[in-house]
């Protein structure tokens, strides 16, 4: 159980609850034994499937139930229908579960579903006696809107994100990659503290990079003003830092390495408490002595102090500083 | 029908309507009055037909009112608002428009961008930390500096040793001196996230108003406004008026007030009601009967000269709030033809629907020809709040005055007026189309001191704050205050019989409690 | 509020747990009870109570739920077999001593029929993947003792593509670092011996970062924090040794501050409901942060040390040293 506040309660009010549940836990039983049976006996029927619907209702993660219901489908349901029919059902299947994902949007049984759906929608209609892909396409666009509404409601659910990710890797019709990055650029714009937006936009670059659709060096230079916006608003944010980190990598370009240094450390002037402006810049700094290995002993110096600066301001991870300078001096 | 009521209450301006609905709903017997034909009295939402018709009535006594243009076609299709301002996420108002259910009467959106006129150009201004991430205007050592300033006016700076000793020195210079902030970032933080409304206010009372602002913000959405569907303001004061006609509130619109004169409770009328004796009697244009009352709430405007010393004018403390109140407006409502876009808007159109309820300020100063002293607002409205029909806009301008103007409202604002123009592109021309244009000055009454020995039962309500994005909050205030006196002035005589009558409730708990407002925010 | 571990309150709500039928709430988790009965189970024997429960019923009710039909267990009788409940009711019969009782060919053939061509393994016949049935798979193979029936490069290529730059792991390829995710994937590959497989130092640090002010842990950047992942993450830094990267001291103060000190058990956070599955991750947590009295907890397979060290399958992870009361 998350998020559910403890409350006391008198024992008259608890044998209260008590009666009022135990109606409903007859009721629950009785569907319950209804559906398990009905499924030992392999019944595929309409009858059948309503009932699923009804007990899914009240209980979204009876997976067992999911996939009974799944099973009457394709046992019962499809083999009696026409492709039209079936992709009838596959969407209303989808527009029902939209209403049991709105409330329950983490449960894992829901997403499941639906990608079984997804996946079982049938070519068609006929065009030209040929098959078309626009039920499909359909679909597979109304289950990304239903993905960015999920991530307006909450731009960290990951259940959404991966959904999306999937559904976008799938699509009849794929989306330019390009567009992702757009689309990154507004959730990190609504909120730069969503590291999940953070995270979608380091695995799109890669893959523009990959496939030469974007120049890694220019493009690397505009992430790195991109994120420095983020960075001096709010340097206390732990996303954008995380992300500045994968910017810099290994960080074999020394003259950017020098460049980066030297922003944080105009901003560590400004914000001279600044825990993420220390953290990085030793992090850098390192990576400058292990790369570049320039001028070694003032870098070595300049870590020494900064550390000593965060064990005081930052206590949780004191061993942590000390394991750093320790590691320094060998 | 019975002419008893408990409240009379004389003008539906928002002040007046909210307190008629509260005193209804405490189960008083109210009957309001309105010698307008329409709801919202200085706070009206008119159709532009009927906003012709108040041009060519208020020219009778007014010869600075003017009007330009024909009237388009569909004019009823538009809906105008006298008193045009945007209603804070978190506030009285929003309190009493969600306690009484009256938000569920009319419909509520979002405010778009706020924009600020800086070296002849519009500029976003920056309402969060999102904001300044994304701006491309800041330098980022300007970008640390407004999130510091920002957490600082959303924390509890009362205490602050920065602020100490500077409560009361202009709010411009604390910025800079505190904050080091630049000129530009100094002035759009003052004038258009503090919303002062003239040079040198001091800084605790902007502050207080930042932190409200910045607190609302988030809670329906980035912004920190709702503005209100066909209108707003007339459109949320008949919704008051709606719920207290629910509750048995007689209503009797397009009638003037004859006389009003003062019963000696010593020989009462109608000696049944023995316990409820009359205060007021009142005479109503081609009413049969008088009609009488124990309490009698009167728009300041409305209350005859004889009574207007009388009354017990209700001013209620929110100086920590508040701007020094405007002696009068300067106003303009124009419509163009052409939706309200913003230049950058059009660039990266493909992104979520634009709003085309817009706020844009000129702080004092900015404008060649405009005013040195007084910030001045342009509030934009169209199909997306349903006040035009579509591919049209209006314009509200207003520009506050702290004394008499010896120029009329459109000298004042023709400057502003063509900028704006300009300012907002068109798809051919180089600049939008003027339809339509009126140009008016709104007085304020003054407060005038009140007598030390009102007259019992007798209230006057003064005239609604113009201030753009507090005017509704304190006509909140207002309200409740007047309600409070009204309800203590009624529960006298039975508190008197009836020991220990507890005070009453602004706003008794609705029976189904529903947030109703914002149905376009759902999906 | 409590600053001690309130052993007796924690064992009565185990134990209570199995007699709340007259509670909506534990018919609504029957789908769950395989899982819950391992977690209770090991709760009660991190606290040395290992006997509270009957060990007749419940191994009558983990065999009760063997699906003879899939060769593999369901959460519950007349359920789905899945692969968390598979790997639940091992760890159980394992405790209770009585792994006598499976068919171990069959459950293997079940388990290695769940791999996909990527490497990832699925939950059950519909075909779920997530680096969560990885970690079941393999470490209900290494339980069993058959590991050598796996195809671990394959095995080991999916969890490296799961792998991010922080140094994290998510759900599936490409998926979001989550500290869940994390455990599964390091305590998998801690199983496999390949922990060459994880950037330690940027892993441990972004671990590090998972404490926050108020002592607790969070599960990704910039999120609450939750008693679950005092587990999640402290496996995994106990796995690569770097327990000492966070406060220890804060976090156990974090863990008991969420105890139900009148009903027993742990909840997410103060002041909230408890349940089982918080109060085994929070006894973990406090296992592995050396809390007086609480028996030796094996971060790899969250099974008491014992145990697994019988097995001859204990790694090279460290706990913090039990303070003595």
């Amino acid at each position: 159980m998350h998020n559910v506040k403890r409350h006391k309660q008198t024992p008259e009010a608890l044998a209260e609850k008590r009666q009022r549940e135990k109606s409903k836990i007859d009721e629950y039983l009785a569907l319950t034994d209804d559906v398990l049976s009905r499924k030992k006996k392999q019944d595929w029927s309409n009858d059948a499937f309503e009932l699923t619907q009804r007990l899914l209702q009240i209980n979204p993660e009876f997976y067992t139930v999911w996939n009974y219901r799944r099973n009457i489908l394709l046992n019962g349901i499809f083999p009696q229908s026409t492709p039209e029919q079936i992709n009838n059902l596959l969407s209303n299947e989808l527009s029902m579960t939209t209403t049991a994902l709105k409330a329950n949007p983490k449960v894992y049984w829901i997403w499941n579903h639906r990608r079984w759906c997804l996946e079982n929608v049938p070519d068609g209609p006929e065009r030209n006696e040929v098959p078309s892909m626009e039920w499909r396409q359909a679909n597979w666009d109304k289950e990304l809107f239903v993905a960015e509404r999920m991530l307006d409601a909450d731009a960290r659910n990951f259940h959404a994100w991966n959904y999306r990710r999937y559904v976008l890797a799938n699509m009849p019709t794929r989306r330019p990659e390009t567009s992702e990055l757009v689309y990154t650029s507004r959730k990190i714009g609504a909120n730069f503290s969503n590291f999940s937006a953070w995270h979608q936009r380091s695995k799109t670059l890669v893959g523009l990079w990959e496939s030469g659709q974007l120049d890694p060096i220019q493009s690397r230079d505009d992430e790195f003003e991109f994120v420095s916006n983020a960075l001096y608003t709010d340097p206390e944010d732990q996303s954008a830092w995380i992300y500045h980190r994968w910017l810099i990598g290994s960080g074999e370009n020394k003259a950017q390495l020098e460049r980066e240094i030297q922003l944080i450390f105009e901003l560590l002037q400004e914000q001279p408490d600044s825990k993420w402006c220390m953290e990085s810049l030793v992090h850098y700094k390192r990576l400058l002595l292990q790369n570049h290995a320039q001028d070694s002993q003032t870098l070595k110096q300049e870590c020494r102090e900064l550390l000593s600066r965060l064990a005081d301001l930052d206590p949780n991870r004191y061993f942590r500083y000390q394991d750093l300078k320790r590691d320094l001096d060998q | 029908m019975d002419n008893h009521f408990d409240v009379i209450v004389l003008g539906t301006g928002l002040i007046e309507s909210i307190t008629a609905a509260a005193l209804s709903k405490a189960g008083f017997k109210v009957a309001h009055i309105d010698p307008n034909p329409y709801y919202g009295a200085a706070e009206a939402s008119l159709s532009l037909d009927e906003l012709v018709q108040w041009v060519n009535r208020r020219k009778e006594h007014d010869r600075s009112v003017t009007h330009y243009g024909e009237l388009p076609s569909y004019a009823r299709q538009y809906s105008v608002s006298l008193g045009p301002s945007v209603i804070p996420s978190i506030g009285p108002f929003i309190s009493s428009l969600i306690a009484s259910g009256v938000s569920r009467y009319g419909s509520f959106k979002l405010l778009g961008r706020v924009v600020i006129y800086d070296g002849g150009m519009l500029k976003d201004v920056p309402q969060s930390k999102d904001d300044i991430f994304q701006s491309k205007a800041m330098s980022l050592l300007e970008k640390r500096r407004v999130t510091r300033f920002l957490m600082f006016a959303a924390g509890d700076f009362e205490n602050n040793k920065e602020l100490h000793g500077r409560e009361n020195s202009p709010l411009l210079d604390f910025l800079h001196r505190i904050f080091l902030l630049s000129e530009a970032t100094a002035r759009a933080i003052t004038y258009a996230l503090g919303y002062c409304y003239f040079i040198a206010e001091k800084t605790l009372p902007a502050l207080h108003r930042i932190r409200a602002y910045l607190k609302a913000s988030g809670r329906y959405g980035p912004s920190s406004f709702l503005v209100g569907y066909y209108g707003g303001s007339g459109e949320i004061a008949q919704g008051f008026c709606r719920a207290a006609a629910v509750r048995g509130g007689v209503y009797i619109l397009g009638r003037s007030v004859t006389s009003i004169s003062s019963v000696d409770s010593a020989e009462p009328e109608n000696p049944v009601l023995t316990s409820d004796l009359p205060r007021f009697a009142i005479e109503v244009d081609d009413f049969p009967d008088r009609l009488h009352c124990r309490c009698l709430i009167s728009s300041t405007s409305l209350l005859p000269g004889h009574l207007s010393t009388l009354a017990d004018v209700i001013r209620p403390s929110i100086s920590s709030y508040s701007s020094p109140r405007p002696f009068a407006v300067a106003r303009c409502i124009a419509v163009v033809d052409g939706p309200i876009t913003l230049p950058w808007d059009i660039e990266d159109s493909g992104t979520s629907e634009v709003s085309d309820s817009l706020l844009l300020v000129f702080p004092p100063g900015s404008l060649h020809g405009g005013s040195a002293i007084s910030a001045v607002h342009v509030m934009t409205a169209g199909p997306g709040t349903m006040s035009a029909p579509s591919g049209k806009g209006i314009l509200y301008i207003s520009m506050p005055l702290l004394t008499n103007s010896v120029h009329s409202a459109e000298i004042l604002l023709r400057p502003y007026l063509t900028a704006v123009l300009s300012l907002f592109p068109a798809e051919q021309q180089q600049q939008k189309t003027l339809i339509c244009s009126t140009f008016y000055m709104q007085e304020l009454n003054s407060c005038t001191a009140s007598t030390s020995d009102p007259l019992v039962g007798l209230l006057a309500v003064p005239s609604s704050s113009p201030h753009i994005t507090q005017g509704v909050d304190e006509a909140a205030i207002v309200a409740e205050a007047t309600f409070r006196k009204a309800a203590y002035s009624l529960n006298r005589e039975i508190k008197e019989m009836n020991q220990g009558c507890e005070q009453t409730v602004f706003w008794p708990v609705l029976a189904e409690m529903e947030e109703g407002e914002g149905n376009d925010m759902h999906w | 509020m409590s600053t001690s571990l309130l052993v007796p309150q924690h064992v009565a709500y185990i134990k209570a747990l199995g007699d709340s039928k007259h509670e909506l709430s534990y018919h609504l988790s029957a789908h769950l009870r395989m899982n819950a009965v391992y977690w209770g189970l090991t709760a009660l024997l991190i606290m040395g109570h290992g006997d509270a429960l009957d060990r007749d019923e419940m191994i009558d009710f983990v065999m009760s739920c063997w699906d003879e039909e899939a060769g593999a267990f369901s959460a519950h009788p007349d359920h789905d077999v899945h692969l968390l409940s598979t790997l639940s009711a091992i760890q159980i019969l394992l405790m209770q001593n009585a792994l006598n009782r499976v068919n171990v060919g069959r459950i293997v053939k079940f388990i290695l029929s769940l791999q996909q061509p990527s490497g990832v393994f699925a939950g059950d016949a519909f075909g779920e993947t997530d680096t969560r049935f990885v970690y079941c798979a393999v470490n209900a193979l290494s339980l069993l003792g058959k590991l050598d029936e796996l195809d671990i490069e394959k095995t080991v290529a999916y969890i490296r593509r799961c792998r991010n730059f922080d140094g994290g792991f998510g759900h599936v390829a490409g998926a979001e670092s989550h500290a869940s995710q994390v455990f599964v994937c390091v305590a998998a590959l801690a199983i496999l011996d390949r922990l060459d497989e994880v950037d330690q130092p940027t892993l441990c640090w972004w671990l590090s970062e998972r404490q926050l002010p108020n002592g607790g842990l969070n599960g990704r950047p910039e999120k609450l924090e939750d008693v679950c992942y005092s587990f999640w993450v402290l496996s995994a830094l106990s796995i690569l040794n770097k327990l000492t990267w966070i406060d220890s001291s804060k976090l156990e103060g974090f863990i008991l501050s969420a105890q139900d000190t009148e009903s027993g058990g742990i909840a997410d956070r103060p002041g909230d409901m408890p349940d089982v599955f918080h109060t085994i991750f929070g006894l973990a947590g406090l296992s592995l942060l050396g809390y007086p009295t609480l028996v030796d907890l094996d971060p790899v397979y969250c099974m008491p040390a014992s145990i697994i060290e019988n097995l001859g399958l204990r790694k090279g992870w460290k706990a913090l040293q039990r303070r003595s009361s």
